[in-house]
């Protein structure tokens, strides 16, 4: 009896964690959610009422149709779409190419550079971030997009080629050797037999450059400057300094924002968690 | 045992099975190998190195930005002793360190418990573990903006949350005091960076082979013991990446300060990579911001050294 007391009381302990846990969890996220789909009288009225009676959409449809500083914030949406899909793409590519050529070919002083590559991650963004602005001051190509595509491609790419890596390197080496034993060039084998099978490592790889240019804030803070290649980040900040106390508004920008990383971290968590672990275990 | 018990031992002795092959065809690897890394080491070193090599230039010369005619000058070390010597550098060194200490130290713990309590059998595990990527993947400007929000003074949920509860009867300015606000920001950074540490770990404890505990049992270990002698040191390989992954994460912290506090108030929240940012783009100071982010990144280097040491010592045994 005394067993089953404690097996309950056990249960009920972890039940009560994990719902602490889960509200820590969501509930900042739910409440930007819900304030953004609230009317502004609702959530500047004390005490507090929670829940909106109907939610209201107001917010969204002025930011997606209003103009003037609402045309800025669509902009930066399109923007920061055009940037992150290419920084993936290109990450995607030349990652792939990188960690093949780690993974499988052999030359002098492989293992030392990837580990070169590796500290390159360590430089804070702010030890490069003067120099890169004069650079690209110099090339006259401030405030452009392709800017900001260059520099996230930089910062990601080491990152992808060691992910990129480690899921080449368990791919059998006989699948490829068979391939090249047939007259496959190398990159035909790269292409027709190492890429195929490790589309989990590509997902996976590909959801963290996507993330990581979409999230990206101090380079485009510092790169850009008029709408034509203002990021979100960049544009939310703005946001937020215009409408401090639009508070229904902010939030709608800022659940947009949050809407695809969330989505596609979601959709490819299965890829995604396996990329996770493996890449900071061998990190 | 974890991948990262063996997966660093392995990695010098990576096989390369040369046997039967033609001298030739080592020519051609290394030339192919030289062309599929070609875009990666053009954009590493242009953007990356070389930067951070200009910046060692930009840290010994005073540009003169005002006095354009006037071009570049050697002024030595003046900036290092400039920054070295300045309050408010050293101010904002402690709100990082004190940052990165109570945030790293933080989000490892509560990731740990996290990861423990998702680690036993119940329903909806699955989806609980999927949630947990929800403040991963938001970016620090808007994590930023969720709890600029939930911290507001006058119409904050949180104030009317624990004066609806009675825990406090008025509003509470969270980011106005000094010592209140570096701690506020200290739990929205907990928001988003304890759930990569709970995924990390849970994969690690999925790693552990259950008979581990079976045969402790046999021997009369209760689960305390189990937990002491058996989870916590098969855990402490991916510890020491998570506290390098943090330590790195939390010292460059930049976009979370930027919008919840922008350093205030009185500079108690002024974390280092802020100070530098304000002294290089808002006054211009390019020498000796740059000078000072060579301090910074001494010292990351400095505090990775550390762990890799450690690190490299647990692996021995």
């Amino acid at each position: 009896m005394d067993k089953v007391a404690r097996k309950i009381a056990h249960a009920l302990l972890m039940y009560a964690a994990l719902v602490v846990i889960m509200f820590f969890t969501l509930a900042p996220f739910l409440w930007t959610v819900i304030s953004s789909i609230s009317p502004l009288k609702q959530l500047i009225s004390v005490p507090l009422r929670w829940f909106p009676q109907e939610p209201d959409f107001g917010n969204y449809i002025k930011i997606f149709t209003s103009g003037g500083v609402f045309e800025t914030f669509r902009t930066a949406i399109y923007n920061s779409l055009v940037v992150a899909i290419s920084v993936t793409s290109v990450c995607l590519l030349f990652g792939s190419f990188g960690a093949y050529a780690f993974a499988r070919l052999n030359f002098p002083l492989r293992d030392r550079i990837v580990v070169l590559f590796l500290f390159t991650q360590l430089i804070p963004g702010i030890a490069i971030a003067l120099p890169t602005y004069i650079i690209f001051k110099n090339l006259q190509l401030l405030d452009t997009k392709l800017a900001l595509i260059l520099i996230h491609i930089t910062f990601t790419l080491p990152f992808v080629i060691w992910v990129m890596r480690g899921f080449f390197q368990s791919i059998p080496k006989e699948l490829e050797d068979a391939s090249l034993i047939d007259g496959t060039s190398r990159f035909g084998a790269l292409f027709r037999v190492i890429l195929p099978v490790s589309t989990p490592g590509l997902f996976a790889t590909g959801v963290f450059a996507f993330l990581g240019s979409w999230n990206e804030f101090g380079m485009a803070l510092v790169l850009t400057g008029s709408p034509q290649s203002k990021t979100l980040p960049v544009a939310i900040t703005e946001f937020l300094g215009r409408f401090t106390i639009d508070f229904g508004l902010m939030n709608a920008g800022g659940v947009i924002a949050l809407l695809p990383p969330i989505l596609l971290s979601l959709f490819f968590q299965r890829y995604l968690l396996d990329g996770l672990t493996s890449g900071a275990i061998k990190g | 045992m974890p991948a990262g018990t063996h997966e660093p031992n392995a990695l010098p002795n990576a096989p390369y099975p040369q046997t039967g092959k033609p001298p030739r065809k080592m020519m051609s690897e290394a030339r192919f190998a030289f062309w599929l890394l070609l875009p990666t080491i053009v954009l590493v070193c242009g953007l990356l190195f070389y930067p951070f090599v200009y910046s060692i230039y930009l840290s010994f010369v005073d540009l003169n930005l005002t006095k354009p005619w006037k071009g570049p000058e050697f002024v030595g070390f003046k900036h290092f002793t400039d920054i070295l010597t300045n309050t408010e550098f050293w101010q904002s060194m402690k709100v990082t360190v004190y940052f990165t200490f109570v945030s790293v130290v933080s989000s490892i713990a509560v990731g740990l418990l996290v990861s423990l309590a998702l680690n036993s059998r119940f329903k909806l595990r699955g989806l609980a573990r999927s949630l947990l990527l929800v403040p991963w993947a938001i970016s620090g400007v808007i994590n930023g903006l969720i709890w600029q929000w939930i911290l507001h003074p006058n119409y904050g949920v949180l104030n009317a949350a624990l004066t609806q509860t009675g825990f406090t009867d008025r509003y509470i300015a969270w980011l106005s005091d000094p010592v209140l606000s570096l701690n506020m920001v200290i739990v929205a950074d907990l928001w988003k960076s304890f759930p990569f540490v709970a995924l990390m770990y849970l994969a690690a404890l999925q790693s552990i082979p259950k008979d581990l505990y079976e045969a402790a049992k046999v021997d009369g270990a209760n689960s305390f013991a189990g937990f002491r002698f058996i989870t916590l040191p098969l855990l402490a390989p991916i510890t020491l990446v998570l506290l390098v992954l943090r330590t790195i994460d939390s010292f460059r912290i930049f976009d979370l300060i930027y919008v919840l506090t922008k350093g205030g108030p009185a500079n108690a929240t002024q974390v280092v990579g802020y100070y530098l940012y304000k002294e290089g783009f808002q006054f211009a100071k390019f020498g000796y911001s740059a000078a000072g982010s060579y301090v910074i990144t001494f010292f990351i280097l400095v505090l990775v050294f550390i762990y890799i040491k450690k690190l490299d010592r647990h692996n021995d045994f």
